[in-house]
């Protein structure tokens, strides 16, 4: 009957306190920088991936410590999830611009959907529709 | 007593709004869980509410009749800490500190809540669904809470977009 039995424990990390406003800089724009021009040809080294990854890494040194070991680990499940779902949104919404046409200048390019926003957003809200009917179950 | 369980219930409501309206002071102390006095609060109005029946069913009844009025007053005390909760747990989503100062304070007040109702429960058999219902309120509102904590850090992430993340995880 004890609280914690449905929820997985973890090991408690320790890392040093860091103001998450702080480096409010490092994450600024983030996402429209994933998957764009300079993504492709210029930061090829996966700048941008590393930049998500410490701006994740700096939140989540404070939640280690700050959060209750079983409630960590929900929050990391779910930041995992997030990771996915913020890479696919961006590709979808940076993906305007993109295929060159076989035959034509390379630099031509048509786009893939109309609106690579409205489809993220559409696929978003098509995802917590879906969602809204499984996650009652799951948990 | 069915008149004076509904008044208690008004009572404890009272309270109740209360505690969850005083100003949210987190407690930071480095490298430990950020906690307010949330869940102390409530734990010494549900220690006052049973403390005054207690009382007033000392030798004023049967054993039975007792255990029966334990379970009526269970069932209010967890209507009215549901509604309580319900009203205002999203008051607490304001920053990601108070996000996550209230994730703790929910664990916490499950943790209380059973281990108040440890005694009762193992001397009566009804109590145990009640008390279950109770302490599931606050452990799945623990957890809603620490999933949103995501929200705050890809917000950092899409700067610039300013676009506002639907909270999905209130259920």
């Amino acid at each position: 009957m004890r609280t914690s039995h449905n929820l997985v424990t973890t090991q408690h990390k320790n890392s040093e306190i860091t103001d998450p406003n702080s480096n409010f800089s490092l994450g600024a724009e983030l996402a429209s920088k994933l998957f764009s021009n300079s993504w492709e040809t210029v930061q090829t080294s996966n700048e941008i991936a590393k930049s998500i990854v410490l701006t994740i890494r700096d939140f989540d040194g404070d939640l280690s410590t700050q959060l209750e070991a079983p409630l960590y680990w929900k929050s990391f499940q779910e930041q995992i999830r997030a990771t996915v779902q913020f890479y696919v949104k961006t590709f979808v919404a940076n993906s305007e611009g993109w295929g060159a046409v076989e035959g034509e200048d390379e630099d031509v390019r048509t786009n893939v959907f109309v609106s690579g926003e409205k489809v993220s957003e559409r696929s978003e809200r098509a995802l917590m529709k879906t969602r809204n009917i499984y996650e009652p179950r799951l948990n | 007593m069915k008149m004076r369980l509904a008044s208690l219930g008004a009572q404890l409501t009272t309270w109740l709004n209360n505690a969850y309206a005083a100003p949210y002071v987190i407690n930071s102390i480095p490298n430990q869980p950020l906690m307010s006095a949330l869940s102390v609060d409530l734990k010494s109005i549900l220690r006052m509410n049973y403390n005054v029946v207690n009382e007033q069913l000392k030798g004023s009844c049967k054993t039975d009749n007792v255990s029966e009025i334990l379970v009526l007053l269970t069932n209010v005390v967890l209507q009215c800490l549901r509604t309580t909760q319900e009203n205002h747990k999203g008051a607490f989503n304001l920053d990601l500190n108070s996000l996550v100062c209230s994730a703790n304070d929910f664990l916490s007040i499950a943790n209380c809540i059973e281990d108040f109702f440890e005694d009762m429960v193992a001397s009566n058999d009804l109590l145990s669904p009640l008390v279950e219902a109770m302490s599931s309120i606050f452990t799945d509102d623990a957890i809603s809470a620490a999933r949103s904590t995501h929200l705050y850090i890809f917000e950092c992430i899409t700067e610039g977009e300013d676009e506002s993340q639907p909270s999905h995880n209130t259920t």
